[in-house]
């Protein structure tokens, strides 16, 4: 049993570390989490082995874990009163200020929104596999992903205005205004 | 749409390979398998003996306790006989048997004289607090003195005997 649960861990406890990391956005909760899971279904190895996928069933496992944590860590919100954005002035820049800003509206967002997206967008499951992995019905995913795509457009839509502030002349056309000049 | 699910798609992707793969994975998860195994060991553990010893206890207190109390034989309901009504009051022939103490509704007293009726509150066992309101003048201590004039003053001063000193 042992060899085989050693060996699956090797091969595939990257793949679950990277899924976890996704969900949780935290590195150290996230290893935390592949690791609880891994213990737990270590003594049950000889019939998940046998399983057609044990690896579904572990990134099911690692999803319901992650949505009953108790406490939300509090460091997956950032307050910032000068936001790095700013100092993006290309549009590679901007780009990748506007990943990582997304990455971070992706932690703002409720548990189960989040880990509707992870599995949509990474995992590339289909509404019905979602439903299955979270115990929801269909239609409860599909709002949730409705309210949360709703919310990172909303958000982004707020960025992509403040972003070009310190871009190209061109792209503010508003600072001839406060010049007083006519645009 | 599709730019937003795009965008999506291409974060996670970029951050997913951010993640720096853990050497010691294996281990953390054997260490953390041992430990849940001895944890459910000690709480089975714990939970057979705390069930063993209330069995134990349960047992032990079901020895001790006494067996059922013999249930009283039923008692009859005494028939008094009837009252004969002369000039309004309500004489007995005969004083009633006695009852036992145990019905509660039943007057446990039997009257002292016949053609006086006892009152609620003015039994000898009862303490009446109020009536010593009704006597003015004297202590309570000198309530012995005075000659009883009827069967009620006689319980009064049986009353005042039963209950405390009075201080003022």
């Amino acid at each position: 049993m042992d060899d085989s649960f050693d060996g699956f861990v090797v091969q595939r406890g990257h793949a679950l570390l990277r899924f976890a990391r996704l969900l949780c956005g935290d590195a150290y909760l996230a290893e935390d989490l592949v690791q609880e899971v891994l213990a737990r279904v270590h003594r049950r190895w000889n019939r998940i082995g046998r399983m057609r996928a044990p690896e579904a069933y572990l990134r099911t496992a690692i999803v319901r874990e992650y949505l009953s944590l108790r406490r939300r860590k509090v460091s997956t919100e950032r307050v910032m009163a000068q936001v790095p954005e700013t100092l993006a002035s290309s549009d590679t820049e901007r780009e990748v200020v506007l990943r990582e800003h997304l990455w971070h509206l992706l932690s703002g967002l409720p548990r189960k929104q989040r880990a509707v997206l992870v599995l949509r967008f990474y995992c590339d499951l289909s509404d019905d596999e979602i439903a299955r992995v979270l115990g929801r019905t269909r239609s409860t995913v599909r709002s949730q992903a409705s309210r949360a795509l709703a919310r990172l457009r909303t958000e982004l839509s707020h960025q992509k205005a403040v972003v070009p502030a310190c871009g190209p002349a061109e792209n503010r056309p508003w600072e001839t205004e406060c010049d007083g000049e006519a645009p | 749409m599709t730019d937003l699910d795009a965008l999506l798609r291409d974060v996670l992707h970029r951050q997913a390979d951010r993640v720096t793969p853990s050497t010691d994975l294996l281990s953390r998860v054997h260490h953390r398998s041992d430990h849940l195994r001895r944890r459910r060991r000690v709480t089975t553990g714990v939970t057979i003996l705390t069930a063993m010893s209330v069995s134990v206890l349960v047992v032990s207190n079901l020895d001790r306790a006494p067996g059922p109390e013999p249930v009283p034989p039923a008692v009859s309901p005494t028939v008094f006989p009837s009252p004969v009504s002369s000039s309004g009051i309500t004489v007995f022939t005969e004083s009633p048997p006695s009852v036992p103490r145990t019905t509660g509704a039943v007057p446990t007293d039997p009257p002292s004289k016949a053609g006086i009726t006892y009152t609620e509150g003015a039994s000898r066992n009862s303490p009446q607090p109020d009536k010593r309101t009704e006597i003015s003048g004297p202590s309570p201590t000198s309530v012995s003195s005075v000659s009883p004039t009827n069967s009620t003053m006689t319980d009064l001063r049986d009353t005042w005997s039963a209950t405390p000193s009075y201080h003022p």
